[in-house]
């Protein structure tokens, strides 16, 4: 592969490589980290995709949301489980209107 | 001023320590490609290795990554790293050192490393350099990247770098609600 399929796939791999370390890691963490790393991921798809140029409003503001509130798992569980619950039905309303 | 020769109190006010202390932040996002001196490495590492350590057996390794591919590597095998630090030190336990501390070798050993780490932590806070430990990382994964051997095992992560993003201070407990004074349950006012 050439010039930016090279980079996305490059990028793709680290994505790949932190589920992997991630399914390691959560047989002993905090299980509001199962969440989290779930999220991280989500983030960072959407990062890439902004690169290639793949990404639209909707990814966009999804980025931002987690982005904004990630930080919550540490802070307090509740307040983190209230933020994934909004941010679904962010997702159910952008998945209605597609 | 050498060791032997500084003050009680090695010249550092209590004032200006415990501020050290309080201000020091995990901080998780850092400048893009800003590179750490290596003189400043060499001053938190210097930090870690003064660390006291049971028996003083000091069981630790350092391992201090600067190589900019060789941080891309850690982070992909590092879930709990969020950004891209400027460096990284790998701190791990030697297990032929830590095994004089007998059957208490490896909490103790797990506790010396600790105590470097946060050593480590409040000398690059002091350098302006921002910090974070990080346990979320795949242990044999690292070990197989970095050509450990078998006993170097890589218990704790510390990313470096200048801030981007300075996080406001976590909330902490009540020194009442956590601290007693001469018997359990007579609250520290
Ligand atoms: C043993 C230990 C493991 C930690 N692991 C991680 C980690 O994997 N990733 C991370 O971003 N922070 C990690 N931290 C940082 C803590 O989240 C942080 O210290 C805590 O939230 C308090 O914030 P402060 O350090 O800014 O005061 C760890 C801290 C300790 C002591």
């Amino acid at each position: 592969m050439t010039g930016m399929g090279e980079g996305l796939s490059e990028e793709l791999f680290e994505l790949l490589s932190f589920m992997i370390s991630s399914a390691q890691g959560l047989f002993e963490e905090p299980q509001s980290y199962g969440p989290l790393r779930l999220l991280e991921a989500a983030k960072r798809l959407v990062e890439i995709m902004e690169k290639h140029g793949l990404a639209g409003e909707a990814e966009r503001r999804i980025r931002s949301l987690i982005e904004e509130n990630i930080h919550l798992v540490l802070s307090s569980e509740e307040d983190f489980k209230a933020f994934v619950d909004k941010l679904v039905e962010e997702l159910a309303s952008i998945i209605a209107s597609r | 001023m050498s060791i032997e020769e500084a003050p009680h109190g090695g010249g550092c006010s209590a004032e200006d320590l415990l501020r050290l202390i309080k201000t020091r932040r995990s901080v998780r996002v850092y400048e893009a490609g800003r590179v750490i001196p290596l003189e400043h490495i060499r001053m938190i590492l210097d930090a870690g290795r003064w660390a006291p350590s049971g028996s003083n057996i000091q069981p630790w390794v350092f391992i201090a990554v600067r190589d900019g591919e060789v941080i891309r590597k850690i982070r992909m095998l590092s879930p709990g790293i969020f950004s891209f630090p400027s460096a990284i030190i790998v701190l791990c336990i030697d297990r032929e050192h830590s095994r004089r501390g007998g059957r208490m070798g490896d909490t103790m050993a797990l506790m010396d490393v600790s105590m470097a780490a946060q050593n480590m932590m409040l000398q690059a806070h002091a350098l302006g350099i921002a910090s974070c430990v990080v346990l979320s990382f795949s242990k044999n994964g690292v070990a197989r990247l970095l050509d450990l051997p078998e006993h170097v095992e890589p218990v704790l992560l510390l990313t470096l770098g200048y801030a981007k993003i300075r996080p406001k201070p976590p909330r902490r407990r009540g020194l009442e609600e956590v601290a007693h004074i001469d018997r359990y349950g007579r609250r520290f006012k």
